[in-house]
């Protein structure tokens, strides 16, 4: 099986505790840190992955390999989680101090360290999202991985609202097809 | 056009599944795209699918650790829960027992262990659902299968069929095989679609449905002319 966590989340579904250490171990530091960036607060991190490693556990055979990655099921589950929580909460990022911000990872070209470690579906995603004007770009990236709304980045890049809902739409416009 | 209708337009639905999974969905507009989304399963599959294409993203990200003690957290809280589930199931035959001989309590023993093998997860598919897309990836079928043992397929654009021609929908197991011939399907509207309590609890072992279209009377081996394709999800209760 190419994808290791796809084998491992099985094996969950049938209780086996310690594929799901292993699972753990290999998946969380990457959805910890897309709950960090969610949540802003290394605590509040913790709470969203802990409560998503537990729906992971839970409903691991839900989980259907023809359909996507596992990781990429697991990101959304974490992703999710962490909305929840802001929305339960009712956080709003400028009560928070920011500790973790920007793209840098992601880098402007899209062109990171190590492109080799990269999925093959990541990289038909990198390839669809260098179609899309930087702005258009940074919008929907910053909003996938802070959870901005739209005023949010009008206010974090100066920009008119109207300039931002035009972006995030024209660039969803163009990721369409090619994400199809 | 009422809130439902609109949702029903592919167009408008598929716009609502990508900005949702994008993260660009917010408010008020967010949370009543969740709600449909939980009632309306071919919401749910489209959104599911553009989620699992923007999950890609997560491999960009440095990689953090978090503490030790979410981890123990973790394994305390999935061992207190394992425990209580087992002290339910000897509940269960606890009460059992009394009216059971010795040999009806072993034989209901084997068959918890059993249903335990067969149904690992804590919660069992309640009906399983597929978008069927054409070959440029239109919505065009939405496909319900539940326990009342009925598959309805409802086409959201009729198909134009050449004469002589009739669609068929498909099962194809995950781990790969021969595909099943459920039946024969209308290329408009709703058609239902009777299965057996059987073919119901192989559900869960079919990945992929698929609707072809064969020539009138042809053999299930001949060549045959996908149109549509999805695949199968369960739906659990939440």
């Amino acid at each position: 099986m190419e994808d290791p966590f796809a084998e491992l989340l099985i094996r969950c579904s049938e209780q086996d505790q310690v594929a799901f250490k292993q699972l753990y171990q290999q998946a969380s530091p990457k959805l910890y840190s897309l709950a960090l960036r969610l949540m802003q607060k290394p605590e509040l991190a913790e709470d969203v992955l802990q409560e998503s490693f537990i729906k992971i556990w839970q409903k691991a055979d839900t989980y259907n390999a023809q359909k996507g990655k596992a990781l990429t099921w697991m990101a959304t589950v974490t992703r999710n989680k962490a909305l929840d929580k802001l929305r339960s909460l009712k956080l709003k990022s400028k009560e928070m101090d920011i500790q973790y911000e920007g793209l840098d990872f992601a880098s402007t070209d899209l062109e990171p360290d190590h492109q080799e470690d990269l999925s093959q579906e990541m990289q038909r995603l990198r390839e669809c999202l260098k179609q899309l004007q930087p702005s258009q770009r940074e919008c929907i990236l910053l909003s996938y991985y802070y959870g901005h709304t739209h005023q949010e980045l009008s206010e974090k890049l100066n920009k008119p609202l109207g300039t931002v809902k035009a972006w995030i739409r024209r660039g969803l416009e163009t990721l369409k097809p090619c994400l199809s | 056009m009422s809130e439902l209708n609109r949702y029903q337009n592919p167009e408008v639905f598929e716009k609502l599944a990508m900005a949702y999974a994008a993260g660009t969905l917010h408010g008020r507009a967010r949370r009543r795209f969740e709600t449909l989304k939980n009632e309306h399963f071919y919401l749910e599959a489209t959104t599911n699918a553009f989620e699992s294409k923007f999950g890609n993203l997560v491999e960009l990200l440095p990689s953090e650790k978090p503490s030790d003690r979410v981890w123990k957290n973790i394994e305390s809280q999935i061992q207190t829960q394992d425990a209580a589930q087992d002290t339910k199931q000897r509940g269960w035959f606890g009460w059992l027992k009394p009216a059971y001989s010795a040999l009806a309590a072993s034989a209901l023993a084997v068959t918890i262990a059993l249903f335990l093998v067969i149904a690992p997860g804590t919660s069992a598919p309640i009906a399983y659902a597929a978008v069927l897309e054409d070959t440029q990836n239109n919505p065009i079928a939405v496909t319900r299968i539940t326990p009342d043992l009925s598959v309805s397929i409802k086409m959201v654009k009729a198909i134009q069929l050449a004469d002589g021609t009739v669609l068929k929908l498909w099962c194809h197991p995950k781990n790969g095989g021969k595909p099943t011939e459920m039946g024969v399907v209308s290329h408009t509207g709703e058609t239902t679609i009777t299965i057996s309590p059987e073919e119901w609890e192989n559900m869960k072992t079919v990945g992929k449905l698929e609707i072809s279209a064969d020539s009138y009377g042809s053999a299930q081996t001949s060549k045959r002319s996908i149109l549509l394709k999805g695949y199968l999800s369960p739906i659990t209760e939440k």
